[in-house]
């Protein structure tokens, strides 16, 4: 009986053991959500602000708290340079009081037309946990007249016109 | 014509390449300014036609002040370098009409000074070739033409015949005695052939290391120097080498 | 007079075999480029702000380069062909020597400005970008090529050689062009951003965004084009005053 208490407690010890492993790897300081908007198609150079609310989710004060945008481009299976895209600097939140919600606007410019997503981040420096927001779908659109026949013509023409006059050039020269 | 006064060049690194030269050229003449290699001939004419700044002295070409007037002398001087080159893609008429435009001739003089100074040069069958295809002797008769597009008083050949056979030497010879004669221009002509300058120049000067030896006619040196070197038949030739025949004895 | 020797010069550089052979590879170069834009499928995908910007910027890219190779040649040319003496004996001053050279660089520019305009003006085609476009390439481009053929005919005037005054010119506009080749990171810090700062070309690119893709205002773009103006305004200064030393080869 004494045996199986021991083997019993010890278990039970690890288990404990375990889940709090477990707990510190699962467990954000943060939840962020997009607020607005819920999804983007527009034309490049629109300038848009991400409203994203960031909640500390523990009992404790969490300093040195910053949010910034990241997105993939899905045209391309690319990262995005968000220098571009106006969207480089991250926003300082500084400190969160223990269960504090705070609402932060992110600028972007809508730039390359392609496919992406974009998505939302909050880091303190106290806490590796990176947590993330779910992504929105952004489309900025191309808006191309391009007329392909003409591009054509031109592409052709014009090197044959010079290719030409070069050696009409080389046989006035001779 | 052109009067030097003490004319003096040392170049940057020291070396003293005109010594307190005094020259006078008289409206009129063949001048030939003889001297071995680096007598101080090229840095002289390049003096006398303002491309360089003397050291120190006066130099007056056609009454003007050379250091005072270089914009205004190039409109009295013609100039043919000893070594220069040409535009090779032109023919010899573009390269004197372009030459012609530079000197400000309007369009219509242009189209009669190109005709006549090719004529004079003996290139009007050649105006329309290549400069490219031109021979030697054909290149300096053209370069000869430019110096004349502007009507100069003066013109400075620095060694117009080099490297040119001897009926190139006697075209330029020709042509050179026929603008003096006929146009009445003013000649400043350095060359090593001395055979040929004793038969167009009427004046000479011999410089050596960058001093003048001597100035005056050539008839007047052959007299002055006929007792000295104790030679019959005495040419200019032999005057030259009695005057700088101490370099060969310090090479 | 002045005349006479632009006619010359762009005879000789622009209307010759290697000038039309130049104006032939832009030609073919742009035609490539336009030939990508609807034929690559990424590059389909772009709009037709970004076409013509990257059109813009390959345009400007070679001819700088190309204006900086005709430019080296020009005086360091004269002078080992023999013909400067020739020209410096006529009532040409040196400044205006200097000047001729610059004209006929500037009328080569402005040949290759009319082969590109069929291309521009297909690629911008009912986006209401051409005007925008004639603006740029007429003005901050025309300000860029003299600015930088100002620099090679400074390198020319100075140096003997036509091969080394061509290889320092194409190093002047390798390190102007350098923070085009830097990653975002690298031009944060250090020396890279005070070139990329202070860069004409980066802030010409920087202005070609602005203007045609944030359709930045007027005053806006101008005050961002500063590097632009004072880089031209110092290559020919130091161009004119460097006239002075156009010489012929010395020796006797």
């Amino acid at each position: 009986m004494k045996k199986y208490l021991t083997i019993l407690i010890l278990f039970a010890g690890l288990l404990g053991f375990n889940t709090g492993i477990a707990k510190a790897q699962d467990t954000s300081n943060f939840t962020i959500e997009i607020l607005s908007p819920a999804k983007v198609a527009e034309y490049p150079g629109k300038e848009l602000k991400i409203k994203v609310k960031i909640t500390n989710t523990t009992d404790q004060e969490i300093k040195n708290v910053f949010t910034y945008i990241t997105m993939a481009n899905l045209s391309k299976n690319w990262t995005v340079n968000l220098e571009d895209y106006s969207a480089d600097q991250p926003v300082t939140i500084g400190t969160m009081k223990p269960h504090e919600e705070k609402i932060v606007n992110l600028p972007i410019q809508l730039v390359y037309t392609a496919d992406y997503y974009l998505y939302t981040t909050v880091v303190s420096k106290e806490n590796p946990v990176i947590t993330s927001s779910v992504a929105i779908p952004v489309k900025i659109i191309g808006n191309t007249k391009i007329v392909p026949l003409q591009v054509q013509i031109v592409s052709t023409v014009m090197p044959l016109l010079l290719l030409v006059l070069l050696f009409i050039t080389m046989k006035i020269k001779r | 014509m052109i009067n030097t006064q003490q004319l003096k060049k040392v170049y940057d690194n020291g070396f003293e390449a005109v010594k307190n030269l005094s020259l006078h050229v008289h409206k009129g003449d063949i001048y030939g300014f003889l001297g071995p290699n680096g007598a101080g001939k090229t840095t002289t004419i390049r003096m006398l036609i303002g491309l360089i700044e003397p050291t120190s002295g006066e130099l007056e070409v056609s009454n003007l002040n050379v250091k005072k007037n270089k914009e205004e002398i190039k409109k009295h001087i013609g100039v043919l370098p000893e070594s220069h080159g040409y535009y090779e893609w032109m023919t010899g008429e573009e390269y004197l009409q372009f030459f012609s435009a530079l000197h400000k001739l309007d369009k219509k003089q242009r189209k009669a000074k190109v005709a006549e100074v090719l004529d004079l040069v003996s290139l009007t069958s050649k105006a329309n070739v290549k400069i490219s295809q031109y021979s030697r002797g054909m290149r300096q008769r053209l370069g000869i033409a430019r110096t004349l597009i502007h009507d100069p008083e003066i013109i400075f050949l620095d060694e117009p015949t080099l490297g040119l056979d001897p009926q190139g030497q006697k075209d330029i010879e020709n042509i050179l005695l026929n603008l003096n004669k006929v146009n009445g221009v003013t000649i400043f002509i350095t060359s090593h052939l001395l055979k040929d300058i004793e038969k167009i120049c009427n004046r000479v000067a011999i410089v050596k290391t960058g001093t003048l030896m001597e100035e005056d006619s050539v008839q007047s040196l052959l007299d002055k120097y006929k007792k000295e070197i104790h030679k019959e038949d005495l040419s200019l030739e032999d005057v030259f080498f009695h005057l700088t025949s101490d370099r060969k004895e310090e090479q | 007079m002045f005349l006479a020797l632009v006619k010359k010069e762009t005879k000789e550089h622009i209307f010759s075999r290697k000038g039309i052979g130049f104006l032939f590879v832009v030609s073919l170069l742009l035609s490539i480029l336009s030939f990508s834009f609807i034929s690559v499928k990424e590059l389909s995908l772009l709009d037709q702000p970004t076409v013509v910007m990257t059109t813009l910027k390959l345009l400007l890219g070679i001819n700088i380069l190309i204006a900086m190779v005709i430019g080296a040649t020009m005086i360091a040319g004269e002078k080992e062909k023999g013909t400067l003496e020739s020209l410096l004996l006529t009532p040409l001053t040196k400044r205006n020597i200097i000047l001729a050279k610059l004209a006929a660089i500037l009328i080569f520019w402005l040949i290759v400005t009319l082969v590109s305009l069929p291309y521009l003006f297909v690629l911008a085609y009912q986006a209401n970008l051409f005007p925008t476009v004639l603006l740029y390439l007429y003005g901050i481009g025309t300000i860029l090529i003299i600015s930088f053929s100002s620099i090679a005919l400074i390198f020319s005037t100075v140096l003997v050689s036509t091969k080394n005054a061509m290889i320092l010119a194409i190093m002047a506009f390798l390190i102007t062009a350098i923070p085009m080749f830097l990653s975002t990171t690298m031009k944060k810090s250090g020396l890279a951003k005070v070139i990329s700062e202070n860069s004409p070309v980066s802030a010409s690119m920087t202005a070609m965004k602005d203007i045609f893709i944030n359709k930045m205002a007027a005053p806006q773009v101008l005050i961002e084009l500063i590097p632009v103006f004072i880089f031209f305004l110092l290559a020919l200064f130091f161009a004119l005053l460097i006239a002075k030393k156009v010489d012929f080869l010395r020796g006797e």
